[in-house]
């Protein structure tokens, strides 16, 4: 019973149309070493790094060098400020009295206050 | 000896004026920072009365009367303080303002004392006032006494509108014969000089508007505290207005002038 087919559709004098060929191993390279790569590669790192830092630092001087270069203003003759005269100072107090005067205004204006108020009024307003 | 007498000459004549406008000023701050608070509290207490009240008509329990009580006396006692600070301190403008004459302060002052004087004792009434019976009794003196007290209020704010137009036309007075003088000694041009004295004669001009105004509100005032009467005439605001607004046109061409 062991050696009977299972698949019962083939036939057991049909050969196999292709006969897979093993593919003969490849003689194996020896691989670069990785080591050398890393270096490379963090060499190449350091460059451009350095290199950043190397047209910073070159921007950063051009920009304190123009600073340096632009005009600095001259110094204006500083006016003294001017003291308001005896005559200035009057008239600047009466301009302040003047605008206390306003009759329209009153800071302290009558109470607003409810002169009605009693306990007849709530009665009357509920009726 | 001299020394003594210089020294109670100092005390009894010296040291008031010095002292008195000082202490004034004090008290007027802070008379006026009470009003204020009073008014946010008087606010705040008549709102939770008449939510009282309210509550009491619709439960009409015992407890819910005695609340409404409560908060009524509450709020009655802070309207009278509030009425009597506000008093205090028109009385208090009145009496320290240098251009009032003495008459017109007199009577005010007296017109003010006696309002106090009544407004103190409504406050003392009210603090053993706690039924509602005396509540109502209390709070019918205020309302009968309403005409008085605006009436009162009215004719104080009028004279010190007044009195400080006329402090202030004082000072234009001052300015304009300064402002005089100057030109005559200032090296300006014949011309420039001659164009500046007309100015000077529009600003006395402009003055003399202003004294016949403010003449006119006097004349009002005057007329109104005699009467008694509720009502300063709308004439007077009017007269008012125009002294300001001439006021203000004579501290232009004041400016104009120093130019």
């Amino acid at each position: 019973m062991s050696d009977q087919r299972i698949d019962q559709t083939a036939f057991n004098e049909v050969e196999p149309l292709r006969e897979t060929t093993a593919v003969p191993a490849q003689p194996s390279v020896p691989s670069p070493p990785k080591k050398k790569n890393r270096v490379v590669f963090s060499l190449l790192f350091a460059i451009a790094v350095l290199l950043i830092l190397l047209v910073a630092a070159l921007l950063v001087q051009q920009q304190q060098h123009q600073s340096t270069l632009e005009a600095t203003p001259t110094p204006q003759p500083t006016q003294a400020p001017s003291v308001p005269s005896a005559l200035e100072q009057q008239v600047q107090a009466l301009e302040k009295t003047v605008e206390n005067s306003d009759p329209a205004r009153n800071d302290v204006p009558f109470p607003p206050v409810n002169l009605k108020l009693r306990f007849e009024d709530a009665q009357t307003r509920r009726d | 000896m001299q020394k003594f007498l210089l020294f109670v000459f100092s005390a009894v004549f010296v040291f008031p004026f010095l002292v008195l406008p000082v202490h004034a000023q004090m008290s007027e701050t802070h008379l006026v920072s009470q009003y204020t608070q009073l008014i946010g509290q008087y606010r705040r207490q008549e709102d939770q009365t008449n939510i009282a009240l309210s509550q009491y008509y619709r439960l009409k329990t015992l407890s819910s009367q005695e609340e409404a009580a409560r908060l009524m006396r509450m709020t009655l006692q802070t309207r009278a303080e509030l009425l009597i600070t506000y008093f205090e301190i028109l009385r208090l403008r009145v009496q320290s303002h240098p251009h009032i004459t003495e008459d017109r302060q007199k009577i005010a002052v007296d017109r003010l004392t006696t309002l106090l004087a009544d407004l103190k004792s409504h406050r003392s009434r009210l603090e053993i006032a706690v039924d509602r019976v005396s509540l109502d009794k209390e709070a019918e003196y205020i309302e009968d006494l309403e005409d008085r007290l605006l009436t009162i209020s009215d004719h104080t704010q009028s004279i010190l509108r007044i009195a400080n137009l006329l402090r202030a036309l004082e000072e234009l007075r001052a300015a304009q014969a300064a402002i005089e003088e100057h030109i005559k000694t200032a090296p300006i041009s014949e011309t420039a000089k001659i164009e500046k004295q007309r100015g000077v004669a529009e600003l006395s001009h402009t003055i003399n508007l202003i004294q016949t105004n403010i003449t006119g509100a006097l004349t009002e005032y005057d007329e109104a505290v005699e009467r008694d009467s509720g009502q300063i005439l709308s004439n007077m605001q009017r007269q008012l207005g125009s002294a300001y607004t001439s006021l203000s046109q004579g501290v232009e061409y004041a400016r104009e002038l120093l130019r």
